[in-house]
């Protein structure tokens, strides 16, 4: 728990750019800081917490080969946002020249919320074409440039692309209630003229609208606290976007989403994990909180899984890890089963159904 | 008058007392490539950073700003500019 404490402490100085002020607890000891450095990557939150760390006094900065690895891997991380921010911009122009637009998201256009974007790692590029014409377009050109795309469960694609990892998808909501389909298409088509433009250095990227941004961000947390497990990225993620777009987020219309895909009961535990934990302001939330009892259950969830559950999976021979995985999942399915009912139903047949219609 | 530049890409970190520049480009992490400096050395980086400088303007530049004689400041840039080189840390199309 202490280490946790620590953690989180670190992490908040960083997400909202504030010097730690409670040392409580510190200094860390050796073995300590190591932990947190692991647990950090895990969570792929090192960039985060080393703009934490840095405000600390001297004395209660970590031993100082850990702070030049750290360091060494900050640069690492800048370096590669760079890089990656240049590979957006590329692809744009791509997309541009046959006619298409597509969405970025997560990733790089997420990042910008935050108070310094560089820091935020990514690990690919995320697409969402508006409709299959586009997609299928987009598949099209790209093999036609000789990249391999292979299609994927969830009605998406993956392709490596000038050494950039890159997914394109049909869905921005991975909300898989089919009986959501028209509804989801009209919420996009009402959203269109609220979409984004974010423009970084010569290119114009476009992002969706705060409301799709919001949706798509949280309701990507629930898919994933139905299965593997999330970890402290993707929150950090919600509570940036919170936190920045508060102004042009829509509340009532926010709510009505929500209620209607059934997961408004998640959407009050989510918010309760950002404020409690990760120190969003609660007047930051786009609509007003309810007290759920499952705050504290699902940090410690997100806390035990790391970045996609990953964590968890460490050791062990491969039957041992896919028994373990597999338990924990169908354990998710079953503690969050009452938040969004459908969706913890409707979720693994429609993996299914998309491998073969994809 | 010889001038030099820093290159733009490595970037100055501040760590408690630590001055920190990390070689980019690093596949995996590499201490012989990170160079830390003392806090004169940190201060005139920040000060020459984004410009082309002369050794004449560094001495200036620590006699403006420190209690120091133009002897001691002409062998302290001297020291630096010997580090800079060594390290690779200047732009190659300048001397």
């Amino acid at each position: 728990m202490k280490i946790r404490d620590k953690f989180l402490t670190l992490l908040r100085s960083g997400l909202w750019n504030q010097p730690v002020t409670d040392f409580t607890g510190f200094p860390l000891s050796e073995a300590e800081w190591t932990t947190l450095f692991h647990k950090a990557i895990s969570h792929t939150v090192e960039g985060l917490l080393y703009q934490g760390i840095v405000t600390l006094p001297e004395l209660y900065l970590p031993p100082r080969a850990l702070i030049l690895s750290w360091t060494v891997r900050m640069e690492k991380i800048e370096q590669r946002n760079l890089w990656m921010d240049k590979q957006v911009s590329r692809q744009v122009d791509f997309f541009t020249r046959q006619g298409l637009q597509p969405l970025l998201l997560k990733g790089q256009g997420v990042a910008r919320y935050y108070e310094n974007p560089a820091v935020r790692l990514s690990g690919d590029i995320d697409w969402f074409f508006r409709n299959k014409q586009d997609y299928n377009l987009a598949k099209k050109v790209l093999m036609e440039k000789n990249i391999t795309v292979t299609s994927v469960p969830g009605f998406s694609t993956y392709s490596i692309w000038d050494g950039v990892e890159v997914e394109m998808h049909r869905r921005m909501i991975d909300i898989h209630n089919p009986f959501m389909s028209n509804y989801i298409q009209q919420l996009y088509q009402s959203e269109e003229n609220f979409s984004q433009t974010i423009v970084h250095e010569d290119a114009s990227w476009t992002l969706p609208s705060p409301l799709l941004m919001h949706v798509s961000i949280s309701i990507h947390i629930l898919k994933h606290m139905l299965g593997y497990g999330i970890g402290l990225r993707q929150l950090c993620d919600a509570a940036r976007v919170c936190y920045t777009l508060k102004e042009n987020l829509k509340s009532t219309k926010l709510i009505d989403v929500y209620q209607n895909f059934g997961v408004l009961k998640f959407m009050h535990v989510l918010h309760g994990v950002l404020v409690d934990y990760l120190g969003l302001p609660e007047e930051k939330l786009p609509f007003p909180r309810q007290q759920r009892k499952m705050v504290d259950t699902m940090m410690e969830d997100v806390w035990s899984a790391g970045n996609f559950g990953f964590a968890m999976d460490v050791s062990g021979s491969k039957e041992s890890n896919r028994s373990t995985t597999n338990r924990r999942i169908w354990q998710n399915m079953i503690k969050y089963f009452p938040l969004a009912r459908m969706e913890a139903f409707t979720f693994p047949v429609v993996q299914f159904y998309s491998r073969f219609s994809n | 008058m010889t001038t030099m530049k820093l290159r733009k890409e490595l970037t100055l970190r501040q760590i408690g007392k630590d001055y920190i520049i990390v070689e980019p480009g690093q596949d995996k992490v590499d201490l012989s490539k990170v160079y830390t400096l003392n806090e004169t050395a940190a201060w005139l980086w920040k000060e020459l950073h984004e410009h082309e400088f002369s050794k004449e303007e560094m001495i200036q530049k620590l006699l403006d700003e420190y209690e120091v004689t133009p002897e001691q400041a002409s062998k302290d840039v001297e020291k630096l500019i010997a580090i800079f080189v060594s390290q690779k840390l200047l732009q190659e199309n300048h001397d």
